[in-house]
């Protein structure tokens, strides 16, 4: 299964903000299947990571009450045109997701 | 190591130690991560119990009003899908944190600031009822909160 990571950033008044879009379950782990009856195991992101330049400036620790399909804002204030923003996340089983751009 | 104390702390400190270690592969960088901010806190995220929740998370820090803004709808149609935005603009913040007191498992999110970062995350939550949602803003010596009462028509938990 891919987990497609989506990005960008749009910057105003020296402030960057960064959005996320990353197309994840965010399962509970607290549902049912209406199909099978069984719970549905827990799947969620864990944490994720916005550098710039490599160096990691918002670490964001999730828990499974993130909404489906997660959309995520951050503001950075010393990114600079040309600047290299990425975006790292990991969930609890291990799956891992990657987006990079430059700062317009 | 034999170095001077003094020439060894600037080493540390100004991470050329560590850029040698990780070039050396001796550390990965999920692990230089970990040096930097606390590993996923499993506890925090398992606590029903909100003031052992804010203790876990704060310590014995003072809890104040104010301090940053929430923006969170009066009334949620859909409990899957609610937007959140905490900002603020205190300084030397280093975390913000998302509570809502109603859900399962209360912690939503837990994010770690650099001075490089604005006090400022937006993101979409579930919510199983009506609940108070909660901001927080750490500083090294005390934490801001706001609450705002968000009514849910159509639970969330559910998925």
């Amino acid at each position: 299964m891919h987990i497609a990571t989506k990005m960008k950033t749009r910057t105003s008044h020296g402030i960057t903000e960064v959005l996320v879009l990353i197309n994840h379950p965010m399962d509970t782990g607290l549902v049912r299947s209406k199909v099978t009856h069984k719970i549905i195991p827990a799947h969620f992101i864990k944490t994720l990571t916005v550098a710039v330049n490599h160096k990691p400036v918002v670490v964001t620790d999730m828990g499974i009450a993130v909404s489906k399909d997660p959309l995520i804002a951050v503001k950075l204030t010393h990114a600079h045109s040309g600047d290299l923003v990425t975006v790292d996340w990991i969930d609890n089983e291990g799956m891992t997701g990657h987006a990079q751009t430059h700062v317009s | 190591m034999n170095l001077p104390r003094r020439t060894f702390l600037k080493q540390a400190f100004s991470g050329t130690a560590l850029a040698v270690a990780a070039g050396a592969g001796l550390l990965r960088p999920t692990r230089a991560l970990a040096t930097t901010w606390p590993s996923w806190p499993n506890a925090a995220f398992h606590q029903k119990h909100l003031p052992v929740l804010l203790r876990e998370l704060f310590g014995h820090r003072p809890i104040v009003t104010g301090g940053l803004h929430l923006h969170a709808p009066l009334e949620a149609e859909n409990g899957a899908v609610v937007p959140i935005v905490m900002e603020s603009h205190v300084p030397h913040a280093q975390m913000l944190v998302l509570v809502v007191d109603k859900n399962p498992f209360p912690l939503v999110t837990v994010v770690h600031l650099t001075p490089d970062a604005v006090g400022f995350f937006n993101v979409r939550i579930k919510m199983g009822k009506s609940s108070a949602v909660r901001a927080y803003v750490a500083t090294p010596e005390k934490v801001y909160t706001v609450t705002r009462q968000v009514k849910v028509t159509i639970g969330g938990c559910g998925g």
